[in-house]
């Protein structure tokens, strides 16, 4: 392992309310890929934005190659080393790969206005294959593929000699075929010399990819750890502060009436002759690779979309669902995979988000009834254990957690009879993830439909009752909990085109 | 620092953000009252202001809703032109004399307006609000040109002209019925945003228009609510202008749909929608309205009012988000004790 070539020490950052980095400290060495990892909330994202100079810390110092430096907003961060690619990408979509590279850092012509476009060609081409990218650097970037756009991400970086690259849950949104690309990116990088930070919610990568982890929690480090001494049951209990003896506290009931039955149900393109049956009382598992056509077929059931053929029985009755008002009557519930873009109002009160779905409900004369908004929104934040310190606080400064939590607590109060979970932990941390699963069991308990549709496999083997599978928006599959094909394997088989 | 201190602070701090505009606005008065040597705080001046303010403040407010769903409506001053130039037309082309229907008919002339430009964001899908207003700017100005012969029309019946020009006497002063008309009006809509479903629910379409349909809230209904609103306030400031000039002008308020947008603004409305408030709008019209009439005390010319305007706007802003980012840091540095 290389020299130490970056070092935090005693980091201390304050918020309003909260101490979201508290005497922090930890090394990174030269070649190595250091995991960060911990649940919403524990400190990462502030630590990175520290990192690249976005925040100053309050107490404490950054140490590069021994001596102190201080950064003064991102692109300092990059000038002096630090390179970060964020979750979400920054990528320009309609200009091509060559601009989007070289974007505020144009190469001139020598005495001359006019860009140096062979040379900036040229370099393109060399970083990008030093990646493991052969791209046209002609290519418009809204042709291309998320992995591909962030590979151009980690080339900014490169471009300026950066010596530590923070990779900011740099999976959450590729394909698997994406991701594999990604581990073989990160080791080109470490044969470099490059640090890399990696920063993830899936323990498979962390132990794949990481040479160290360090685990965060609260704001403090809890431990630094070679990979190859660390378990993953470990590194959930320094995670959460308490060991977990199982990430799914599956509960099963019995099967309870019909309630919703779809029937040859199509949308050109999107998908194509669906026919299942959700009951009371289970969770109904909705499988498939990303792009399979879930999302789409539960957005029109829902009346967002529309849909060209088929019909939508709610409780054996043709339910007609226009949108979302009608699924709403109907007693649908559904919880969107894009929290930020529309489940929540970020900058209005946790009152208002878990409220918003109810408010005709909640009206005395022509005044709204505040006492009893009041009322549902405390018994949410009691119920669901939201952190907050009060109705009035922003949905948009809680944890991805907690905001999760917030939405949900909108659709409980709406009292409806089947919940649709698209996505429902997606971006938050173990610790939440189980209070989510939790909340699933109390209403299959209380006889209500779950759907559930998820990307992540030990999800869906851990808290689905019956799992159907999708594969280019047809469903390809259904297995039992009770059969003897209830793994992953049968799963994966029919995800990518093979029969259970 | 206990929580109950951090929530007491937290009101005060709201309350002070609130505040800051009447501040600015009291500030300038009493700038305005020493550079005139107290002929802005004179009793008839007073009452003037109290005059102007209506139209800037009525037509401020339909903006305001309009704005508060991150929209925009550059047909305001159009709309007020049409509405009158169409009651002109009832009297002078139809010969009717009936109070009642010519402003009934000028109101629903402006509601009806407002209706399209709601219609055209909700049925024809146009990208943006500033297009379709855009052209209903142009359309209705075009037509209330076309349909008086581009010509003032007088000769109103006393009741039509009553808004506008109907003082309340106390002693010296006397108060326009218009203003008192404004503050009742504002009073509505500040219960009718902040306590009912509806008002609400213009604010959840501003914070976030995919949520707010998601969660089942009739999104076109609120669209199409907000603009045929503002269209009939738009009518009412044209009812209030008509009553002023004692006619109807098709010319008028040409820019009135500028200074609409700019009380709003300096009120403390966000172009993003879903932050603003009615008593902030009223603030802001207020703000406008004594500048323009500070300006004329000290004989200024009418190009300097549009600069010392503008200025206004961007101080305004600047302001706004000074003290968001200065709070912000106050609260760290509080936590950091």
């Amino acid at each position: 392992m290389g020299e130490i070539i970056f070092e935090l020490k005693n980091i201390t950052k304050y918020f309003p309310g909260v101490i979201a980095l508290d005497d922090m400290s930890f090394q990174i060495r030269a070649g190595e890929v250091h995991g960060l990892i911990g649940e919403n909330g524990a400190g990462k994202s502030t630590l990175i934005k520290v990192l690249t100079g976005v925040h100053k810390p309050d107490k404490g110092k950054i140490l590069m190659d021994g001596s102190e430096v201080t950064f003064q907003g991102p692109v300092n961060a990059l000038q002096k080393g630090v390179g970060c690619v964020y979750q979400e990408l920054n990528i320009v979509p309609q200009l091509n790969v060559i601009d989007n590279l070289f974007i505020g850092h144009y190469i001139q012509q020598k005495k001359s206005p006019l860009l140096n476009y062979s040379e900036m060609k040229h370099k393109t081409r060399e970083i990008m294959e030093s990646l493991g990218a052969d791209v046209d650097p002609m290519r418009e970037c809204s042709t291309l593929g998320i992995g591909v756009q962030q590979t151009i991400e980690i080339a900014k970086t490169i471009l300026h000699k950066s010596k530590l690259i923070i990779m900011d849950e740099p999976t959450s949104s590729l394909s698997e075929k994406e991701v594999k690309q990604l581990m073989a990116t990160i080791r080109l990088l470490k044969e470099q010399n490059i640090a890399i930070i990696f920063v993830s919610h899936k323990l498979e990568e962390i132990f794949e990819i990481c040479d160290v982890v360090t685990v965060m929690r609260d704001g403090k480090h809890v431990s630094t750890t070679p990979v190859v001494e660390m378990t993953k049951d470990k590194l959930i209990a320094d995670m959460v502060g308490r060991s977990l003896e199982n990430l799914f506290p599956k509960k099963s009931f019995d099967r309870g009436e019909e309630y919703l039955r779809v029937e040859g149900l199509t949308s050109i393109g999107k998908f194509k002759d669906i026919h299942f049956t959700a009951y009371g009382g289970e969770v109904l598992g909705f499988s498939g690779l990303v792009g399979a056509g879930r999302t789409e077929l539960f957005r029109a059931i829902f009346g967002m979309d529309p849909i060209d053929k088929g019909t939508v029985y709610v409780r054996g009755k043709d339910a007609q669902i226009k949108n979302p008002a009608n699924a709403i009557d109907h007693r649908i519930a559904f919880l969107t995979e894009d929290r930020k873009g529309e489940g929540l109002i970020l900058d209005d009160t946790i009152l208002n988000n878990v409220t918003l779905a109810t408010i005709d409900k909640d009206v005395k004369g022509f005044l709204l009834d505040s006492e009893k908004r009041k009322e549902k929104a405390n018994r949410n934040v009691k119920e669901l254990k939201i952190k907050t310190p009060g109705l009035d606080t922003n949905a948009g400064t809680l944890s991805g957690g907690n905001q999760q939590k917030v939405v949900i607590g909108k659709w409980l109060n709406t009292d409806a009879n089947i919940y649709i979970f698209d996505e429902p932990t997606r971006g938050i941390d173990v610790g939440a993830k189980i209070e989510v699963y939790n909340i699933m069991n109390s209403l299959t308990e209380a006889g209500k439909c779950v759907i559930m549709v998820s990307s992540e496999l030990p999800e869906i083997l851990g808290m689905s009752d019956r799992v159907i599978v999708m594969r280019e928006g047809r469903i390809t599959g259904e297995v039992d909990r009770k059969s003897m094909k209830f793994n992953s394997e049968s799963i994966m088989k029919a995800a990518w085109g093979g029969t259970i | 620092m206990s929580t109950e201190v951090i929530k007491r602070e937290n009101k005060l701090k709201k309350l002070a953000g609130k505040l800051g505009p009447l501040l600015a606005l009291v500030v300038l008065m009493i700038l305005l009252a020493l550079s005139t040597g107290g002929r802005f705080l004179a009793v008839n001046n007073i009452s003037n202001v109290l005059r102007q303010a209506p139209i800037v403040a009525l037509m401020a407010s339909g903006m305001l809703m309009v704005i508060l769903t991150g929209g925009i409506d550059l047909s305001a001053g159009s709309l007020l032109a049409v509405s009158i130039s169409f009651m002109g037309v009832m009297l002078k082309t139809f010969g009717i004399t009936n109070p009642v229907l010519l402003i009934g008919g000028c109101l629903l002339t402006g509601t009806l307006f407002g209706l399209v430009n709601g219609l055209m964001l909700t049925q024809l899908h146009l990208p943006h609000p500033f297009i379709s207003t855009l052209g209903m700017k142009n359309i209705a100005r075009g037509l209330a040109l076309l349909i008086t012969g581009a010509a003032a029309i007088a000769g109103f019946p006393a009741p039509v002209l009553f808004i506008g020009v109907f003082d309340i006497k106390l002693g010296k002063f006397s108060i326009p019925f218009s203003f008192i008309l404004v503050i009742v009006l504002f009073f509505l809509i500040f219960i009718f945003l902040t306590r009912t479903a509806l008002g609400r629910k213009i604010y959840s379409f501003g914070g976030n228009r995919e949520a707010a349909r998601l969660a089942g809230i009739n999104v076109n209904g609120i669209q199409l609510f907000v603009y045929t609103a503002a269209g009939f306030m738009f009518a009412l400031a044209g009812l209030v202008y008509a009553g002023r000039l004692n006619s109807a002008v098709p010319l008028a308020s040409l820019e009135g749909d500028l200074d609409a947008i700019a009380a709003c603004i300096i009120g403390g409305a966000s172009f993003n929608g879903g932050k603003g408030s009615i008593w902030g709008t009223l603030i802001g019209a207020m703000m406008i309205t004594v500048i323009r009439n500070g300006c004329n005390l000290l004989g200024l010319s009418s190009d300097l009012q549009q600069i010392i305007i503008g200025a206004i706007i961007v101080v305004a802003v600047t302001i706004d988000v000074v003290r968001s980012s200065l709070q912000a840091r106050a609260k760290r540095l509080a936590v950091a004790q």
